[in-house]
């Protein structure tokens, strides 16, 4: 039923390393982060761009993995929830979603966590306006986004020292 | 996953792309930003052998222009750029409130201008996936012969989603075209054809390269509101620009645009309300109401899954006597920031 394909090489940067891998060149970043890199934390919820929950930074842009050609990550820089930590520590932004009861079911955090992450990299010191506006995109079911809005407000008093 | 396989060719000049999306019809896409193909990709609405990747080609992401010559905006300026751009913000508002309503933060960092301005029209009954679709014979606009929306209906009724299209409308703008005949520049709103089906009026081969405002428009006071099920991701359901050419008194209005998207194949000049707006004063409450009515009446509306005819006929009223009044006061307060 599908049409043969090729494979294409790719070479970007994820979490701070640098990862090759042949896709198919109809897969979407999603699928490779997935796939071949084995990122799990991104999360596949619509997959047409309407709930955020595959929410990844390309080159420090948040952006819905789900919709992102593959092939349009070459050179790219990109950060998954996975390389939020560092050496075994967790950032701000995780302490305070767990902190805050911000983590129910925890399919959006990733997508939150890193979409919060563009806000704070951006605008150290959010408004509750501005943090609602940034996370716009980013949808939860279970936790009626309060305190996911305290944590990431938390976050950045935190980040300011 | 969904998507049927594809692939990606990169060409390196528009010329290049518009030769073989010429040769290829039917069998090729453009990709721009991506954020609406691939979630088209993602439901099967359409399977492209080819995708016709125009990330590659030069100087289609500039913003550049004064007052003195106009505007012009690449088309693969993204979303973002355009709502923070303090050229387009500064110059001509409209637009930045505009870009600034499509989608969500995510789809606007990929999304470009000329994704949107070439944006497909949507339906209920055809955004969705092929499993969804499977259960019903195909409406007109997946190659059927049935509608669902207005039943024993003939043609598609499919409605024009775009945000940045209406406020371009109220700028006079126009799009530079690039086709296998070369490059001209047409008015933005001669490329509706308001069929639901086929609703862009380019041949196979044909680019939007380039959006330019005249720098006319650019003294006009401009409004884009939106209407919609939630305050982020929706398309509008209803949605005006309002543009108006405030005279030397600084307060009548002398040359006026409302144009109403979401409720229609393509965005509407609602002309009887931009005739009762010319030489209307700032203070007039009731001939602004009136030129709001006028407005609603102009559009044939039909009801559909999200919201009765009357409702979105009282929406196009309601909306647009709050832009023409927001447009009357320069300082425009329904300018956000972020």
């Amino acid at each position: 039923m599908s049409a043969p394909f090729s494979l294409c090489p790719i070479e970007l940067r994820v979490n701070g390393q640098p990862r090759q891998a042949l896709v198919p060149p109809h897969h979407s970043l999603l699928e490779v982060l997935r796939g071949p890199f084995h990122l799990t934390g991104v999360k596949e919820g619509c997959g047409s761009g309407e709930c955020g929950a595959c929410s990844v930074l390309v080159d420090g842009q948040v952006i819905n993995a789900c919709l992102y050609p593959a092939l349009r990550a070459e050179a790219k820089e990109v950060l998954t929830i996975e390389g939020l930590s560092q050496d075994g520590r967790l950032h701000p932004l995780q302490e305070t979603f767990i902190a805050h009861g911000a983590v129910q079911c925890g399919y959006c955090s990733p997508g939150m966590i890193l979409a919060a992450k563009a806000l704070l990299d951006e605008n150290p010191s959010p408004t509750r306006e501005e943090v609602e506006t940034a996370l716009a995109g980013n949808f939860c079911r279970c936790t009626g986004y309060r305190m996911i809005v305290d944590a990431v407000l938390d976050a950045a008093h935190r980040m300011r020292g | 996953m969904f998507r049927l396989p594809f692939e990606v060719l990169r060409p390196s000049t528009a010329a290049e792309a518009a030769k073989f999306l010429s040769e290829h019809p039917g069998e090729a896409a453009v990709l721009a930003g991506g954020s609406d193909l691939m979630a088209s990709l993602n439901l099967r609405l359409l399977s492209p052998r080819f995708l016709v990747d125009l990330q590659g080609l030069p100087g289609l992401t500039r913003i550049a222009g004064d007052a003195g010559t106009g505007l012009r905006i690449g088309a693969l300026a993204t979303l973002r750029q355009i709502e923070r751009s303090p050229l387009v913000r500064r110059l001509c508002p409209i637009l930045a409130q505009a870009a600034r309503s499509v989608g969500s933060v995510q789809i606007r960092n990929v999304g470009t201008l000329g994704g949107n301005l070439c944006l497909d029209t949507r339906c209920w009954y055809y955004n969705q996936s092929h499993f969804w679709r499977g259960s019903k014979a195909p409406c007109i606009k997946a190659g059927g012969e049935e509608c669902y929306v207005v039943l024993r209906g003939e043609t598609c009724y499919a409605l024009h989603a775009s945000d940045t299209v209406p406020a371009l409308i109220a700028l006079d703008a126009g799009a530079l075209v690039e086709g296998t005949q070369g490059r001209d520049v047409r008015p933005v709103e001669s490329l509706f054809t308001g069929d639901g089906k086929s609703p862009l009026a380019l041949r196979p081969g044909e680019l939007v390269l380039e959006v330019q405002v005249p720098a006319a428009s650019l003294s006009r006071q401009g409004v884009y509101l939106k209407y919609a099920p939630k305050a982020t991701i929706a398309f509008p359901l209803v949605s005006t620009a309002v543009a108006l050419e405030i005279g030397p008194d600084g307060r009548t209005c002398r040359k006026a645009r409302v144009v109403i998207g979401g409720v229609a194949s393509a965005p509407l000049r609602a002309r009887g309300a931009e005739n009762l707006l010319c030489a209307l004063a700032a203070g007039d409450g009731e001939g602004i109401a009136e030129a709001a009515r006028a407005a609603s009446r102009e559009v044939k509306i039909y009801s559909d899954v999200n919201a009765a005819a009357g409702y979105k006929r009282e929406m196009i009223r309601v909306l647009t006597e709050q832009a023409v009044r927001a447009a009357f006061r320069p300082e425009n307060p329904l300018m956000e920031d972020g």
